[in-house]
């Protein structure tokens, strides 16, 4: 039994034997079969090859795999990460939603407000009636502004002033 | 031309295995009955002589175990293979540890007690056999792979854990000498 001297066709018997090849290619590699005794006989060959490999093995039992298995993750419904439930993404945009109002609300401050706050805690007692009314006059201010984010937080910042005296 | 191979159809696998992660229990029977065979010879061509249907079995378990995270761009079929060569392969290394391995053979596959002989009647097909238990054990696994099962290189690279080419390699050598085996 001779080989072909086309090699690259002689690969792809196998895979034209098996119906694996696009029409295009396969069409060109039955027009060579056809003409070609050698590659005739290799097909011949695989296709005795491949019912004498299958015809030899083992039987198995489809019904004792498939009791072995385990359940399915999911009964009767999609099968969905706990990411992907109604509920679990409900309760990540609220928890969402908090987090960046806090941190939108901080950056309306000054950038020290925090510091700032802390010194006017501890110093209360020593403002004047003029800072006092000062500040809560600011305080307004932050009541009022709108929940529609301005272009920048650096605007609001000059808008509102400082928060301390 | 030939027609397609309807057991490498990896949408219907795909389908298949969305049903059985939606808790369809019948879509497993299907996917078992589909590939099982194909996985029984290749566990055969590896010279395994016994268990060959708690070894596949095994595959099966594993595989679906861990279903939820195969590739959809992968061939279920030749992940069913790596996983039944690797369960071969850890097999015997238990058993040379417990030094009752029994070395494989380049004949082990024609034992005469094989249920194999029973079924090939004919001449031609006993020739057949013994030209392909001939070969190395590494030629076996590509050539049942590539003949019996139609892969391409890649898949058989895959399952191998080797190269295209080096699986091209010992396709054509295995070819040649089955086919010197059947001229002499």
């Amino acid at each position: 039994m001779r080989d072909c001297a086309n090699g690259e066709l002689r690969d792809q018997l196998p895979d034209w034997v098996h119906g694996r090849l696009d029409a295009a290619r396969a069409e060109v590699v039955a027009q060579h079969v056809a003409a070609c005794a050698d590659c005739a006989d290799e097909v011949a060959l695989l296709r005795d090859l491949g019912t004498t490999l299958r015809a030899g093995a083992p039987q198995v039992d489809v019904a004792r795999i498939v009791a072995a298995l385990p359940k399915p993750p999911a009964r009767g419904r999609a099968t969905l990460r706990w990411y992907q439930r109604t509920q679990w993404r409900a309760a990540a945009a609220v928890v969402l939603m908090v987090g960046a109002s806090s941190i939108a609300l901080l950056d309306r401050g000054a950038p020290d407000a925090p510091k700032a706050a802390m010194e006017f805690a501890g110093g209360v007692s020593d403002l004047s009636e003029g800072d006092l009314q000062s500040l809560l006059k600011d305080l307004e201010k932050m009541d009022a502004t709108p929940q529609s984010e301005p272009d920048g937080a650096q605007g609001v910042s000059a808008e509102l002033g400082p928060v301390a005296p | 031309m030939a027609p397609a191979d309807p057991r490498d159809d990896p949408a219907l696998d795909a389908a298949l295995i969305a049903r059985w992660l939606d808790g369809d229990e019948r879509a497993a029977s299907e996917l078992v009955a589909r590939h099982a065979p194909a996985v029984a010879r290749f566990v055969s061509s590896l010279g395994l002589r016994v268990d060959v249907d708690e070894v596949v079995q095994d595959a099966f378990v594993r595989a679906f175990g861990a279903l939820d995270t195969f590739r959809a761009d992968a061939a279920l079929r030749t992940w069913l293979f790596t996983i039944a060569r690797r369960l071969v392969l850890d097999r015997r290394r238990s058993e040379r540890r417990r030094g009752t391995e029994v070395e494989v053979q380049e004949d082990d596959a024609a034992t005469p007690d094989d249920p194999l002989s029973s079924l090939v009647a004919q001449e031609m097909q006993d020739r057949l056999k013994a030209a392909v238990e001939r070969l190395t054990p590494m030629q076996r696994e590509v050539f049942t792979l590539r003949v019996s099962e139609g892969m391409g290189y890649k898949e058989i690279a895959d399952v191998l854990g080797s190269t295209e080419g080096a699986a091209r390699v010992h396709y054509h050598h295995a070819m040649r000498s089955v086919k010197e085996f059947l001229d002499a």
